[in-house]
């Protein structure tokens, strides 16, 4: 666990390192924000890895060496010998997974030309990764309650990451950050922003 | 005012099963504590009603959920190629897309399991007329553009069979044959 949480460190530090990159660099506000969003997921990746590795439940650390580490124990009593290694294993290779998906979300929004590619890179390796962590850390945790609150963390994440990215594209193509000879097919016009905008009802053959 | 709060009992229930969840256990004080804020948020932000006509169709869900997830990793995982790759990142395009539901649930869900999976981006959207302008990560060839596309479409023929009614299904069915 000592290897995983050393590697997810210098994957999380490097995220971090290209989100600033990327903030300092700009152009735009919207890429800043786009930036920001990916170093607080990673943060709070951090976070939920260094709370696998310690096995920090909500409890508290301090009380699961009373009651929650008896019960840790006794459900290591029943099962067979390998049985809590290989948990290990497949929740350190989740972390990293996780991890790795996050910088390679980072390296996406510091390489990618353009807003609009940035915010692929940002909305879907990057959910993924915390999709991973969160399953890493739920096989480490072990404690329905934790888990159950994982999971409404990930159901939230899908909802909400969809309708931030909707908002940023959409706010990027209005103001004309996004330069529309720069892609190779634009079935997108100002008559269709009016048509959206419902402030102009033509016919839909005319649109 | 008690006929409106009939209409919200299952949002409210939602709520309050939301918020025993969140803090983690079932008590009669937290019960309580769910319905009252579940009062409070559906007053302070009343919601418009959405309509649907559709039936659930378990197996078709199962389905459309098992497909998502493993288009989602694939996604991601092609996202994450396209990033890490020494050469140059393709070339985006801006498509539009007709989709056969009007309903805006059915559209919502659509065009937010289309914006989570492959390569593609939502927009813009007109639900009245159905158009949903998508951009594509990876828009080079004419045959690219093409697929995302009839996936677009084919994500929203998935989500019909599961959520959609009988009309929006023959409507689906009768555009794909």
């Amino acid at each position: 666990m000592i290897i995983v949480g050393t590697i997810c460190s210098v994957l999380l530090s490097i995220t971090g390192v290209l989100c600033i990159v990327r903030i300092v660099r700009g152009p735009t506000m919207l890429d800043r924000t786009v930036a920001t969003d990916v170093f607080v997921a990673a943060s709070a990746g951090a976070i939920r890895i260094e709370a696998a590795i310690g096995r920090r439940t909500s409890r508290g650390a301090g009380e699961r060496s009373g009651r929650a580490g008896r019960g840790a124990r006794r459900r290591h009593g029943r099962r067979p010998a390998g049985w809590s290694v290989v948990i290990d294993v497949i929740a350190g290779a989740l972390l990293i997974c996780g991890a790795l998906l996050a910088t390679v979300a980072a390296i996406g929004i510091v390489r990618f030309p353009d807003l609009l590619s940035r915010m692929h890179a940002a909305t879907k390796p990057q959910t993924v990764g915390i999709l991973l962590i969160l399953a890493g850390l739920a096989l480490r945790l072990q404690d329905l309650t934790d888990i159950t609150i994982l999971c409404l963390i990930a159901i939230f994440q899908l909802l909400t990451a969809p309708v931030s990215a909707h908002m940023v594209g959409r706010a990027a193509f209005r103001t004309g950050v996004e330069r529309a000879d720069e892609l190779t097919v634009c079935e997108f016009d100002a008559e269709d922003a009016a048509h959206a905008d419902g402030t102009a009802h033509r016919d839909e053959g005319e649109a | 005012m008690m006929a409106s709060i009939v209409a919200r009992i299952p949002v409210i229930a939602t709520l309050t099963i939301l918020w025993m969840l969140l803090w983690g256990g079932i008590t009669p004080l937290l019960a309580v504590g769910g319905v009252l804020v579940g009062l409070l948020v559906t007053t302070v932000f009343p919601f418009p009603p959405v309509g649907w006509k559709g039936h659930v169709r378990p197996w078709a869900v199962v389905r459309l959920v098992a497909i998502f997830v493993v288009d989602l990793l694939a996604a991601s995982l092609q996202v994450a190629w396209i990033a890490v790759r020494p050469s140059a990142p393709p070339r985006s395009a801006v498509i539009r897309v007709d989709m056969v539901t009007r309903s805006e649930l059915l559209l919502t869900l659509t065009v937010e399991l289309v914006s989570l999976v492959p390569g593609s981006l939502l927009i813009e959207l007109d639900s009245e007329h159905g158009h949903v302008w998508l951009h594509l990560l990876d828009g080079s060839t004419p045959e690219k553009i093409e697929r995302a596309r009839s996936r677009a479409l084919a994500q929203e023929r998935r989500v019909i069979e599961a959520l959609g009614s009988r009309a929006e299904l023959t409507a689906c069915r009768g555009e794909a044959s």
